[in-house]
């Protein structure tokens, strides 16, 4: 009736469904993550922990994880830019944006990442940093290539 | 620890623990620290697990349990009482319920 401890292969609105179990309870989640959309900061493998934000506000810099509202998969990106209590979210080596999201729709903010089994030291200045870099990219670099689209069809 | 089940034992459900049912089976993750561990520490039960779990209200005694499912699944009944027995003593070691009686 149990399956003992071993790996579940879950994913989409299943995983996020748990993740947000366990923030809701006000408990932290540990999960690995695939993919190179925060890289060099977040790489495949490495071992989030996300935490929940309770009583306070979520800042430009921190990685949060969202619930994407159309595949529902869980993305862990960056707060880039805030206005009007609405967040501004976006991976860090890529160029397009999620879109804005309410404090209601962040699951949680990562406070530990873990790489071959040591700590990924994460400050508030380095946030910052990387949230200024990202903002660049997306601000010079999106729109270009926004309007050449425009302009080619 | 207590992991003396009896049929007439009343079992219920850890606060230590998260539990979802997806796709009609459920998920129990178990919260270490405060801490729930997605990568390695996640269990699954099946749907006769989940239907014995979703039962274990700090009410239901453990007989109750064996009967109702002797009758949802038309299965021997010494056999269905060995494995729910089985079963609660797993979760009883997992930290995942606790007897109440």
């Amino acid at each position: 009736m149990m399956n003992d401890p071993r790996r579940l292969e879950i994913s989409g609105q299943n995983f996020q469904q748990l993740i947000s179990g366990v923030v809701e309870k006000g408990a932290s989640v540990t999960f690995k993550v695939t993919g190179k959309s925060m890289f060099p900061n977040i790489i495949s493998n490495d071992i989030l922990t996300l935490a929940p934000y309770q009583d306070r506000m979520p800042q430009v810099g921190d990685v949060v994880g969202v619930a994407n509202p159309v595949t529902h998969q869980v993305i862990v990106h960056r707060i880039i830019n805030k206005k009007k209590g609405l967040f501004l979210i976006k991976g860090d080596n890529i160029l397009k944006s999620d879109g804005l999201f309410m404090k209601k729709s962040i699951i949680g903010y990562v406070c530990r990442i873990r790489r071959n089994n040591s700590n990924i030291a994460i400050t508030k200045l380095k946030n910052k940093k990387n949230a200024f870099l990202s903002r660049i990219r997306f601000f010079c670099l999106s729109k270009p290539l926004f309007y050449f689209n425009i302009i080619k069809y | 620890m207590d992991i003396d089940v009896q049929m007439d034992s009343i079992f219920t459900v850890s606060d230590n623990i998260i539990a979802k049912n997806i796709e009609g089976q459920l998920m129990i993750v178990p919260l270490i620290s405060g801490v729930g561990n997605l990568d390695e520490e996640m269990f699954q039960l099946n749907s006769t697990g989940t239907a014995v779990w979703q039962m274990l209200d700090g009410k239901t005694r453990l007989s109750d349990i064996v009967s109702r499912l002797s009758k949802e699944y038309e299965a021997d009944h010494e056999t269905i009482k060995q494995d729910v027995i089985a079963l609660m003593e797993t979760l009883i070691k997992k930290n995942f319920i606790f007897k109440v009686k």
